[in-house]
């Protein structure tokens, strides 16, 4: 069974409609990527499979769940890591992480068991005791993608990780992503740089105007299209 | 209940912070020296008076004046041969007020003529101790020309009452209130109406002040900070969300009203405590003061009222972006606030047309504002309509709450109030 199933997905807001029949799937253990440049439907795809928004139609589940209908059955196996998402800025990041375990835990025991993966992940050393206003941009998201991935979910869903970050943060931030989908879980996320996708992902969506235009194994879609990157694929594929 | 308490010690984290207990702080201090300053000047205010007499006549009528004048001031003799003198003399033994009788004062009465005493008020501060001086001294002098009056009527009528030949008619002031006579003046009876009637609503303003504005800033901060999705998408219900916020700003507006209502206590009855002794000695003569079951229906009132300010704010706030635009946004509840606030010292509700009367009773905040009036006259039919409502309004908004968390309005629908501005 997919950990991710994406059928005919529709979304309006409004008149306006957002997502035109999205399809896609993950297996256990893939790195899967949405591609599309700005308003191309990223975020709102990755915000109705986080259970965020609801769907004007189509199917998501999510290891077998409807997202409108059993949304917090899902909520405990996936994670969500918005693009510029920050953390509660007076607070230190060792106690956002004891925060936040506490939403996911059962017990005490737990929780030090997700602190402490969280602590090995951010690798932010002394830096996790001071508070997280005096984080940079690259110390938060890694603090924030430690957050999203210390309990473990069968799902991690990743809004451009990486944006706005310099090109070392940018890099531990990929390896982390890499390792953490070696362990098994399935990774779910979106970007508009291409060139980080094919690095990352196992299999890529591109989405253009709310559709999805071609889909499958970066080296197999640039065999397609004869081509040498996935920035060309799309560029082949949306004419 | 370990999720729920995890988020709510967030909530209060969040909310405490060295601004919001440094305001804290200095207001309350600022109220108990204001406090302070107020009860020495009251003091001062209750300690007999100076008046200085320059007395330029000998008769008769002079000396009633200066017996009436020693029975309640402290009378110094001021020295000097002309106004100007006898000013600075007074001035420089810090003497407020100043009676001059002049020569020929008595001959002018025995004569049957009307004479003048002249007043002189020595200002050096403008301040209130002048006024209530002057206040009493104007009293004074009524109770002079009575006296003087007295003695002439009793010269005159020959042996004729003058009491009777002054005020012939006598009045008794009774008052019915809740099916009995008291015999009261109805002066005192809305003196405690008024009295109870002030500190209601600064206690609800209060509380829904600080309520309403931490609530919003909460949510203001969430979006703001951007970590209402992340909140949203942890496996903890929607209402848990809401809620704590909810119960944490509860939690820390009590505290606060509480020692603000403390701080505004000592300044507003700071020497005061001998009128307020005085309206209390009425409400227990009269049956005005709330019984036990009075009271627990008031304070249902009072909770019922802020908790529908609270989903109110926070209502509005779930679509704000940022935490400016969240302080403008609950300005509407404090205009639903103030609305029976005003009405409550201009119209009379129960005068109203059922149409007039019916629109106000759809504002919450009017049910505590007129609580203590209709249980004291005895209105148990509005009580009760007054809380049935607010239960009833609390559960509607609670639901919409809980309706409106869980539709995509709270992260699509946007009130910048900023952009307005």
């Amino acid at each position: 069974m997919p950990v991710l199933e994406v059928n005919s997905l529709i979304k309006f807001y409004g008149k306006v409609q957002a997502l035109k029949g999205i399809y896609f799937s993950a297996e256990e253990g893939e790195i899967f990527g949405l591609i599309g440049p700005n308003g191309a439907g990223k975020t709102t795809t990755l915000r109705i499979i986080s259970t965020l928004l609801t769907p004007s139609g189509g199917e998501v589940k999510v290891l077998g769940f409807d997202v409108q209908k059993e949304a917090s059955k899902i909520r405990k196996f996936i994670s969500y890591l918005p693009e510029e998402a920050g953390a509660y800025r007076n607070l230190r990041g060792i106690d956002y992480l004891k925060l936040m375990a506490h939403l996911y835990a059962d017990d005490k025991k737990e929780v030090e068991k997700m602190v402490l993966k969280a602590i090995e992940i951010a690798k932010l050393g002394d830096r996790i005791y001071s508070k997280v206003s005096t984080y940079s941009k690259g110390m938060t998201r890694k603090l924030l993608l430690a957050r999203a991935l210390m309990h473990e979910p069968k799902l991690a869903i990743l809004d451009e990780p990486t944006s706005g970050l310099d090109v070392l943060n940018a890099h531990e931030i990929r390896k982390i992503i890499k390792e953490f989908a070696r362990e098994g879980k399935t990774v779910l996320l979106s970007s508009h740089n291409m060139l980080e996708v094919e690095y990352l992902c196992d299999r890529v969506a591109f989405i253009h105007e709310g559709n999805i235009v071609e889909q499958g194994k970066p080296e197999e879609l640039k065999k397609k299209y004869g081509v040498k990157n996935l920035e060309e694929v799309f560029v082949e594929a949306v004419k | 209940m370990r999720k729920f308490t995890a988020l709510l010690i967030k909530e209060l984290r969040e909310l405490i912070n060295k601004q919001l207990i440094a305001s804290f702080v200095i207001i309350i201090l600022m109220f108990q020296i204001i406090g302070k300053i107020g009860e020495s000047e009251s003091k001062k205010l209750e300690e007999r008076k100076e008046i200085g007499l320059v007395m330029l006549d000998d008769g008769k009528y002079s000396k009633t004046i200066e017996t009436t004048l020693r029975s309640i001031f402290n009378v110094y003799r001021v020295e000097g041969s002309t106004p100007e003198e006898w000013m600075k003399n007074a001035y420089e033994s810090d003497i407020r007020n100043v009676v001059v009788i002049p020569q020929g004062f008595s001959r002018e009465i025995e004569a049957g003529k009307r004479a003048k005493i002249e007043v002189y008020a020595v200002t050096k501060s403008l301040g209130i101790r002048e006024r209530i001086q002057k206040t009493i001294l104007t009293s004074i002098i009524n109770s002079l020309n009575a006296s003087i009056s007295r003695e002439l009527l009793l010269e005159k009528t020959k042996g004729e009452d003058p009491e009777f030949l002054t005020k012939p008619v006598l009045t008794e002031e009774y008052v019915y209130l809740k099916g009995k006579i008291l015999k009261a003046s109805s002066d005192a009876i809305f003196a405690y109406m008024i009295q109870q009637s002030i500190f209601i609503p600064i206690i609800l303003f209060l509380l829904l002040v600080f309520t309403s504005q931490m609530i919003a800033t909460a949510m203001g901060q969430e979006k703001e900070n951007k970590t209402l999705e992340t909140l949203l998408t942890t496996p903890v219900s929607r209402a848990s969300i809401i809620f704590a916020k909810m119960i944490s700003a509860v939690i820390l507006s009590c505290i606060f009203a509480g020692a603000y209502m403390y701080g505004f206590k000592g300044y507003m009855f700071a020497g005061t405590g001998g009128a307020l002794s005085e309206l209390t000695k009425i409400a227990k003569n009269y049956d005005l003061a709330l019984p036990v079951q009075g009271i627990i229906l008031f304070g249902i009132c009072i909770f019922l009222s802020l908790l529908t300010g609270l989903l109110m704010t926070t209502i509005i706030s779930l679509f704000v972006e940022d935490t400016r635009s969240a302080h403008l946004a609950i300005t509407p509840v404090m205009i639903l606030l103030l609305i029976p606030y005003f009405l409550s010292f201009t119209v009379d509700i129960m005068e109203l047309s059922p149409v007039a009367k019916t629109v106000i009773y759809l504002i919450p905040f009017t049910h505590p504002f007129y609580f203590y009036r209709f249980y004291a006259l005895g209105y148990m039919k509005d009580v009760f309509f007054g809380i049935a409502y607010l239960v009833l309004l609390n559960i509607l908004l609670t639901l919409l709450i809980i309706k409106l968390f869980s539709t995509d309005l709270l992260l699509t629908a946007r009130i910048n109030l900023r952009k307005g501005r």
